[in-house]
C-alpha cells in the first residue's frame, strides 16, 4: 500500500516536472517572429513598434511564468506570436510601399519622357 | 401570495440579468467578428487570404469557447489571436498591391533589384513573394 501510495507521489512529481517546462519550440519560434520584426524595422513604425513590445511583453510573461499552469505560458506565447507576426507583417508593409511609390514615380517619368 | 408574487418577480429579472450577463459577448470577439465581414468583402481572392482563413479558424474556436463556456480568458485570448490575423490579412493584402505595381515597373524595365542607395529595395526583394511578383 505504501509502495503504491510512493509511486503515485513520484508520478504526479514527474508530471509536474514536465508541467513546468517551457515548450521550447513555441518560445523559440515567437523569439524567432520578434527578431525578425526588429530586422525589417519594425521599431521605426509606430504601429509596428507596438505590436513588437506587446510581443515582447508577453513572450517575458511567459517566461515569468515558468512556475504556473502550462496552458497559460502557451497563450501568452500564442498572443506573443501572433503580435510579432503582425509587426514584421506592418514593418514589410511600409518598406514595401515605400518601393512602390518610387517605383510609380519612375514609371510615370519614365512614361512621361516616352511621350514628349 | 403579495410576497409569492414579489420573490417570482425577482427571480425572473434576476434570471433575465445573469442571461444577459452569459450572452454578453466580450469586446473583442465583437471586434473580431466584426473584422473578419470587412476583411473578407475587402480581401476577396486577393493575397492574405491565407491568413484570413487562419483568423476564420481561431475566429471559430473562439464563437465555440464562448457559445460552451462565455466569456472566457481562452475566448477573449482567441479572439485577440483572430484580431491580429485578421490585420495581417489586410497588411499583406496591401503589401501585395503594392508588390505588383513594383513588378510592373521592373517588367518596364524602369527598375531592377536592388539598386544602390535604396535601403528598402533590397530588403522587399529578399522576400520569395516579391520575386514572384517580378516573374509575374
Amino acid at each position: 500500500m505504501m509502495k503504491e501510495l510512493m509511486m503515485s507521489f513520484a508520478l504526479l512529481g514527474l508530471a509536474g516536472c514536465t508541467a513546468v517546462q517551457i515548450p521550447s519550440d513555441r518560445l523559440e519560434h515567437s523569439q524567432a517572429s520578434i527578431r525578425g520584426a526588429e530586422e525589417v524595422g519594425a521599431n521605426g513604425v509606430p504601429a509596428a513598434r507596438l505590436h513588437l513590445q506587446l510581443a515582447k511583453d508577453q513572450t517575458d510573461t511567459a517566461k515569468r511564468w515558468q512556475r504556473v499552469a502550462r496552458s497559460g505560458r502557451c497563450w501568452f506565447l500564442a498572443r506573443a506570436e501572433s503580435d510579432a507576426e503582425l509587426a514584421l507583417g506592418l514593418a514589410r508593409e511600409v518598406s514595401v510601399h515605400q518601393d512602390a511609390l518610387k517605383a510609380a514615380e519612375d514609371l510615370k517619368s519614365v512614361r512621361d519622357r516616352g511621350t514628349n | 401570495m403579495k410576497i409569492r408574487d414579489t420573490s417570482l418577480f425577482a427571480s425572473i429579472v434576476l434570471a433575465g440579468l445573469m442571461s444577459g450577463c452569459a450572452t454578453t459577448a466580450p469586446p473583442e470577439l465583437v471586434q473580431a467578428r466584426t473584422s473578419f465581414t470587412t476583411s473578407k468583402q475587402r480581401i476577396g481572392g486577393q493575397a492574405g487570404t491565407y491568413e484570413l482563413h487562419d483568423a476564420w479558424t481561431v475566429l471559430a474556436k473562439a464563437n465555440k469557447e464562448f457559445d460552451e463556456n462565455g466569456d472566457t480568458t481562452m475566448c477573449r485570448d482567441y479572439a485577440y489571436i483572430a484580431q491580429n490575423k485578421l490585420e495581417l490579412a489586410d497588411v499583406k493584402a496591401r503589401t501585395e498591391l503594392d508588390r505588383q505595381k513594383i513588378a510592373e515597373a521592373v517588367k518596364a524595365g524602369v527598375r531592377g533589384p536592388g539598386q544602390p542607395g535604396e535601403k528598402h529595395q533590397s530588403r522587399a526583394f529578399l522576400d520569395p513573394r516579391a520575386a514572384q511578383g517580378r516573374t509575374a
